[in-house]
């Protein structure tokens, strides 16, 4: 019972409901019948000619489909733009069948079933031109290393792809690259990213950065197809090497510049002593013109005591310039901040400088070389004094610091002196100023205390503002820090006793 | 060359040399006597600000880097106090034209501060000639301003 109305349902009603507009054409083109869903998109058809209705026209379509399957009895599909029943263009897939074929062969009918595919040819058309017009490399490789298909970026750069292996393509080879990203995306299913150096159609080198992606997978599951999409940087790198050219340059112009200044510092310390030895001559001959026996002893005195100054500058310069080797050993380097603050703690007091300190004490031991780390803070707070020296400030303060910030061991030394200008920052580890008197050195203090600290993989850094004053830092990045030569525990501490073994004060 | 009132015949005026270096001090001090100059001296800025009420000197010879306080601290003092601030002041410092902290800086600190710069600029090691042309010229030059 049921499946007799079901059979009449289909017969009778399947025609009009199905959600596929139908069309029956005659060999005249008219169309003989259609189903509701055809009305609905195309509109009125009856006493209609099919290209009427499927496209406004007034006469059969240059390429009719309907006329060959009348000719050769062939079903047909095809891709057709038409308009619909409110004149808006239309896109719709048509299949094109003959109804009955008589026995002389002749078709009175063709049926043509049609979907509208407005929306998803929209969408493709979409996809292609963000595909196409995506402004990087887009492949997509199979199992096989073959681009299947590429966006207009990549064949414009790389060349036109078809049935071509993806090494053949960026990088002109004949077979699969060691370091392979589409390989590792294919055998382990997750993205990969390179950096490759390739040719582009015309053998120039361009560089690009790879990031490959699993696309589509068989129904097993594994990587059927690998989407790679690639960034040119080929402008990038060069621009970067450029820099980095730049760079070095500038490393080496900064170096003879350092040669100049360190001359320039040297120089500066030469002086002192030249003046005091053409002054022991001066007082020498002065005695002698008058034969005043207490100006020549003076005279030699002076003459004695700067030619003990030129051999121990001459001395502790050759020291620099030599390098000794740092004696690293497990410090604790709280201990050595320690040390030098008990060394100029009386020296500011007599100047009127309090010299502060401010410890973390968490800091844990570390491989340093004790005596070059204590010579380098020696420095930088002999320094400050001379900077407080130098300003009009009331309350004149030097501060020693230690912290430890991830993983980095800082030691800082600030002042509230005079400050520096850009111009004196730039050259302080040149020359800057050659001091005397109490904080005696031969100015070459910075120079040291740069190389000692690059010796332990650490940098030296200044803020200053003129005026306000300023603050050294020495940043020893723990990972940086060089092995110590005896891991001894007797050794940890590591450092003299107070006061002692310091060249200066 | 016009004397105050009072001074020896024999002096050309008075200088005070101000260096934290005994050789130095012993240097120009010898080289002032030897032409003609009354000299007093003194070994840090304080000593020399001391020494500059006591001495009343004509001309102050003074280095910049000195322990305790700078010879640019005593030229603030000096240039602040409106009793002392006519005396001619030399620097006399190892600072250079070449060297980084040179007179040129030295003077945009000064200028920077408002204050007047120092007189003269002497490089060491001194030219003798032109130092003592230099102490005779600024003599000469505080004794119009004195006047």
């Amino acid at each position: 019972m049921i499946s007799r109305e079901l059979k009449n349902w289909v017969r009778e009603k399947l025609f009009l409901h199905v959600p596929v507009n139908i069309a029956v054409i005659d060999p005249e083109f008219r169309v003989v019948e259609a189903n509701d869903a055809f009305e609905k998109t195309f509109g009125e058809w009856e006493n209609r000619r099919c290209f009427e209705v499927y496209k406004g026209f007034t006469r059969p379509c240059p390429e009719c489909r309907a006329a060959k399957t009348f000719s050769d009895g062939a079903a047909r599909i095809n891709q057709e733009i038409g308009i619909d029943r409110s004149g808006n263009p239309i896109r719709y897939l048509v299949h094109l069948f003959p109804l009955v074929r008589r026995s002389d062969g002749a078709i009175p009918y063709v049926i043509e079933m049609s979907t509208d595919t407005t929306l998803l040819s929209e969408l493709q058309e979409r996809y292609h031109v963000l595909f196409d017009k995506t402004p990087c490399y887009i492949a997509i490789i199979d199992r096989e290393f073959r681009v299947v298909q590429a966006n207009r970026r990549f064949r414009d750069t790389f060349g036109d792809p078809s049935g071509r292996f993806c090494y053949q393509m960026y990088k002109h080879r004949d077979e699969k690259c060691g370091n392979c990203p589409a390989e590792l995306v294919f055998t382990t299913a997750h993205e990969q990213s390179a950096s490759q150096v390739g040719l582009d159609k015309d053998g120039v080198q361009t560089h690009y950065i790879v990031n490959a992606t699993p696309l589509t997978r068989t129904p097993i599951g594994e990587v059927e197809t690998v989407m790679e999409i690639s960034f040119d940087v080929t402008r990038t790198r060069l621009l970067e090497s450029q820099l980095k050219q730049i760079e070095e340059e500038k490393i080496a112009a900064e170096r003879l510049a350092a040669v100049g200044q360190t001359v320039s510092g040297l120089a500066h310390g030469i002086k002192n002593i030249v003046t005091g030895l053409e002054g022991g001559l001066y007082v020498l001959r002065t005695g002698f013109k008058k034969s005043d026996v207490e100006k020549i002893r003076k005279g030699l005195e002076m003459l004695d005591g700067n030619i003990a100054r030129i051999s121990h500058f001459v001395k502790e310069f050759l020291n620099f310039a030599r390098g000794k080797k740092p004696e690293v050993r497990m410090t604790n380097p709280n201990a050595i901040a320690r040390e030098v603050h008990a060394l100029y703690h009386e020296a500011g007091k007599n100047e009127e400088i309090e010299v502060a300190l401010e410890m973390n004490e968490d800091i844990a031991d570390a491989p340093l070389d004790p005596d070059g780390i204590h010579a380098c803070l020696a420095n930088l707070v002999s320094n400050a004094l001379d900077a407080c020296q130098m300003s009009d400030r009331k309350k004149r303060l030097v501060t020693i610091r230690t912290l430890e910030r991830d993983g980095t061991i800082i030691y800082e030394v600030s002042d509230n002196g005079i400050g520096m200008d850009a111009e004196v920052k730039k050259k302080v580890f040149t020359s800057f100023f050659s001091t005397k008197g109490s904080h005696q050195g031969t100015g070459i203090g910075l120079l040291i205390t740069r190389k000692i600290v690059q010796e332990h993989g650490g940098a030296v850094s200044i803020d200053s503002t003129r005026g306000k004053g300023s603050t050294f830092r020495l940043e020893l990045p723990r990972s940086r820090l060089p092995k110590p030569e005896k891991e001894e525990a007797a050794n940890r501490i590591g450092c003299r006793e107070q006061g002692a073994g310091c060249e200066k004060q | 060359m016009t004397l105050e009132k009072g001074e020896k015949a024999f002096s050309k005026g008075r200088v005070l040399v101000v260096d934290d270096e005994p050789d130095i001090v012993e240097y120009l001090t010898t080289l002032l006597q030897e032409n003609g100059y009354e000299t007093e001296h003194a070994g840090d800025a304080d000593e020399g600000m001391l020494k500059t009420r006591g001495f009343s000197p004509h001309l102050i010879c003074m280095d910049i880097m000195m322990p305790k306080k700078t010879g640019l601290a005593m030229l603030r003092t000096l240039r602040r106090d409106p009793g002392l601030r006519q005396i001619p002041v030399m620097l006399v410092t190892a600072f250079g034209k070449t060297s980084d902290f040179s007179f040129v800086q030295l003077k945009e600190l000064v200028a920077g501060e408002g204050m007047t710069p120092p007189d003269a600029c002497m490089e060491k090691p001194i030219d003798r000639n032109l130092f003592i042309e230099t102490v005779g010229r600024l003599i000469g030059k505080g004794a119009e301003a004195r006047r």
